[in-house]
């Protein structure tokens, strides 16, 4: 033994530390059980891997100097493709959820089945700053559809951890509390009409209760009756902007109650056992009367809706809140609406696209959810347009 | 590559050692060379280089100092290659900060985040340099002769266990094994049990606490609950994390053969700052000791200079972790304690009862470590304002939403583990490597093997992040 494997020994035996890689005294099962488990293991685990045909195959167009390329490989092509990770979300999700009653990271549990998201929990130090900012931006807006004569009704949705409070099981940061109101206050005051949709919205939550909801519990979105609540409430703000409202008539027809997941159970990977689903009668919104224009359809819209998800006709959406504007307002309203941009890319491509320039409106209605005034978007382009 | 990655235990790994084991032993050196530059590769192909020119400067400098005569000549022979080593280390923390975080480099010396995650590659260099350093001091001191076998030199220091995160290691504790090691199962067992024992710390106990530190951290006004629960939070995360990282390269290298020695001997059950320094990151502290506090003078200068240079090893040990004001402090107050300590020794002050100077300890350990994980100097003293309860008591309820039971409960196991495993060590024989009690210690080992399955589910699991799709 060298002088320093001796020293290394004497501080072993100094500090009470074992040294026993070569100790016979070792239970005979333990030499030999653990190289078997754990070659077994990499072993299984590695012929799965080597299996999986991504894995195979090597990232194009991404460095390998820098290691973007190693980057992407793992993270894409293997960890998102091993076969035990399906199986690794539902266990630990499964777990999480049935011993403690907890969402993966995003979502939080409620009561009786109820989900919210986190972003209506978020809070940072910047939050009072980025929504002044959000406000400034939104009278811009106004400013610019001025511009062409048209109106801004802002439909300022309230969080759905506001409306269902009582559902909630910790409670939202105290510095969320005013948000709503503080805005909608704010806005009003800059003479932006911004009906008050907490209000709508909480009524068949507090007064009705065979109402139904207004939110579904599994999902981030509203409701059809929910989105019809605040059709109904924004109705009065955009006839008293408009100059004239072409006539049309809707008729509404429920189609069956289906079964429906909502985009937070993504959140509660668990195959049973987890919150119940939705139960939601989709309703269907038909145009009855001609539309104006006759056989060439050339009717200009008076109203244009330009907003997130919640207006976006997408394959996911039940609510169909455009419809239900229509029917509320007498008047077809075209949607321009986008969902997955949050609410100002969906208004800052509406501005200076082709909708806007084609059916020049009298009023649009800017669909913002709550919880998207304290998220950081880059806003300078408008201040070029407005030039 | 990390080792508790996919990509290292299902594809690195199983390849690694197939070759290795069907390669006579002559070319194994070559091919753990090879391996191991592959692996850090993995990470950036573009620092290699450097690690190759570390390993090159280090083994030439040992040759000319072998042979030049002792003198002034040889003294600036040593120091040149102290500057090109240290310079190396300074510079590149340096670059990477300038590319990686705007603000570290405006309102500090700008750093990497040690303190989150310890096994980040980037720390690499901060172990091969020390690697390197230790060689030529040995070699210049005429402790250790010259290695004359570059394979062997480079295989040491790039030697995948311990190239990442340590323990760093003295050449010479290693030059025997590689002329001369065996390979049996009871090795290889040993080295599975020690590996799947730190994977299953690091991700089953660190990386679950993980989330709550940061959501502690960064607490604009923490309250007493806030900042304490973080601090005792990140006290647990650091310790599976980082002694979870030593036990997976000890296993590893004991898979290959190779006897590491040990870095971790209970640290929390420390009476004293002093004993910690002798339990937590001991080859760090073996090696600071060694190659600075000697330097310096050690203790032959007197007590005022002892008690300087042991404060100076600090203050730069500090440093090494990161160019932050924070780990620069962290060091000053781990100093401080020491000479402290120190001095109420020589006073011959009378021993108090650990169950004032367990607790005593620990607390002057979370403080210290709460400086360490901070950002900034200003995000630790919001941190420790909040320790003081000038925000109030109570937990915010911009943290409480975030803080989960099976976090807590998490905690509250890591912390009966801390506690409970000196115990056991004892009971079950950890002294001078005689067993024991061998039943209790095959039921904890057969336990362990579900575990490292739970755990690799749990790595998967954790890379799985759902986003709302219609989110911002």
């Amino acid at each position: 033994m060298t002088k320093d494997r001796e020293e290394h020994q004497h501080h072993l035996k100094a500090e009470g530390l074992k040294d026993n890689i070569d100790n016979h005294d070792t239970p005979k099962v333990l030499h030999w059980l653990p190289t078997a488990f754990l070659l077994a293991v990499i072993g299984i685990g590695a012929v799965l891997t080597v299996m999986v045909p991504t894995v195979r195959q090597w990232p194009v167009g991404k460095d390998i100097v820098t290691g973007e390329a190693m980057l992407d490989y793992e993270k894409n092509n293997l960890d998102a493709k091993v076969p035990w990770r399906e199986a690794s979300v539902n266990l630990w999700g499964g777990l999480n959820y049935r011993l403690f009653g907890e969402a993966r990271d995003g979502a939080l549990i409620g009561k009786d089945g109820w989900l919210f998201t986190t972003e209506e929990y978020q809070t940072a130090k910047g939050d009072a700053q980025e929504i002044a900012g959000k406000v400034t931006y939104i009278k811009q807006v106004r400013d610019e559809l001025e511009k062409d004569g048209a109106k801004l009704v802002v439909a300022l949705i309230p969080a759905k951890a506001r409306v269902y409070a009582e559902q909630l099981r910790v409670p939202v940061p105290a510095q969320n509390a005013n948000i709503y109101q503080d805005t909608r206050q704010a806005l009003e005051q800059a003479g932006i009409a911004t009906p008050d949709l907490q209000t709508a919205l909480r009524k068949p939550v507090t007064e009705d209760r065979n109402a139904g909801p207004v939110f579904l519990k599994t999902d981030t979105h509203w409701t059809p009756l929910g989105a019809e609540e605040a059709a109904r409430a924004l109705a009065p703000a955009v006839q008293a902007a408009a100059s004239d409202l072409p006539p049309a008539s809707y008729e509404v027809e429920m189609k069956p109650a289906v079964q429906r997941s909502g985009d937070l159970l993504r959140y509660v990977p668990v195959k049973t056992g987890g919150p119940a689903p939705d139960t939601v009668q989709e309703p269907e919104y038909t145009r009855t009367d001609e539309s104006g224009g006759g056989l060439l359809g050339d009717e200009t819209l008076a109203v244009t809706l330009v907003g997130t998800s919640y207006s976006a006709e997408t394959k996911d959406n039940v609510w169909h809140f455009a419809g239900a504007l229509s029917r509320a307002l007498g008047t077809e309203v075209l949607n321009a609406a986008q969902e997955g941009k949050g609410p100002i890319v969906p208004m800052r491509e509406y501005l200076t696209g082709q909708d806007r320039q084609d059916n020049p409106p009298q009023v649009v209605v800017w669909e913002i959810p709550e919880r998207f005034l304290r998220v950081s978007y880059p806003l300078e382009e408008l201040k070029e347009n407005a030039e | 590559m990390v080792f508790s990655s996919n990509v290292f235990l299902f594809l690195f790994l199983p390849l690694f050692l197939i070759v290795y084991y069907l390669l006579p032993f002559k070319w194994r050196s070559a091919w753990i060379l090879a391996g191991s530059y592959a692996l850090y590769a993995w990470w950036r192909v573009d620092f290699l280089w450097l690690l190759v020119a570390i390993t090159g400067v280090a083994y030439l400098y040992g040759l000319v100092l072998e042979k030049q005569p002792d003198g002034k000549a040889r003294m600036w022979t040593m120091i040149s290659a102290m500057v090109l080593n240290l310079g190396a280390l300074a510079y590149f923390k340096y670059a990477n900060f300038g590319v990686e975080s705007f603000n570290a480099v405006i309102s500090s010396l700008g750093m990497q985040p040690f303190a989150w995650a310890p096994i980040l590659l980037p720390i690499g260099l901060s172990f091969f340099v020390f690697h390197a350093i230790s060689y030529i001091i040995d070699v210049y001191r005429r402790e250790e002769p010259a290695t004359h076998n570059p394979l062997d030199f480079a295989a040491f220091i790039a030697l995948f266990p311990h190239l990442i995160a340590g323990p760093v290691l003295k050449y010479n504790l290693l030059a025997d094994q590689f002329r001369n090691r065996t390979h049996t199962v009871e090795k290889f067992s040993y080295g599975a049990t020690r590996f799947m024992t730190g994977f299953a710390k690091k991700v089953l106990l660190a990386d679950t606490i993980a989330p709550l530190v940061s959501a502690s951290f960064a607490q604009p006004d923490p309250t007493f609950a806030d900042a304490w629960l973080g601090a005792i939070a990140y006290t647990l995360q650091l310790y599976f994390d980082f002694s979870g990282y030593s036990d997976m390269a000890i296993g590893l290298a004991a898979m290959m053969g190779f006897k590491f020695p040990e870095n971790f001997n209970h640290p929390y059950i420390s009476r004293s700052i002093t004993e910690f320094w002798r339990r937590w990151h001991m080859s760090l502290s073996g090696w600071l000791q060694q190659y600075l506090y000697i330097s310096l003078g050690g203790n032959r200068k007197g007590e005022a200079r002892t008690k300087f240079n042991k404060w100076l090893t600090m203050v730069l040990g500090g440093l090494w972790h990161g160019a932050n004001w924070t780990f620069v402090l962290w060091g000053m107050w781990h100093g401080t304690i020491l000479a402290i300590e120190a001095e109420l020794k020589q006073k011959k002050r009378p021993a108090m009862s650990p169950w004032l100077t367990i607790p005593g300890t620990m607390i002057l350990v979370m403080i210290g470590w709460v400086m360490f994980r901070a950002d900034h100097v200003s995000d630790a003293f919001r941190m420790y304002a909040g320790m003081l309860g000038l925000n109030g008591f109570a937990l915010s309820d911009t943290l409480s939403w975030q803080v989960k039971p099976s976090v807590v409960l998490t905690m509250l196991l890591a912390t009966a583990i801390v506690y409970l495993a000196p115990w056991w060590g004892q009971r079950m024989g950890d002294v001078g490597g005689r067993l024991l009690r061998p039943a209790p210690v095959v039921v904890a080992t057969i336990a362990l093997m579900p575990l490292f399955v739970l755990a690799i589910m749990k790595l998967s699991a954790q890379s799985y992040t759902p986003f709302l799709y219609f989110q911002f």
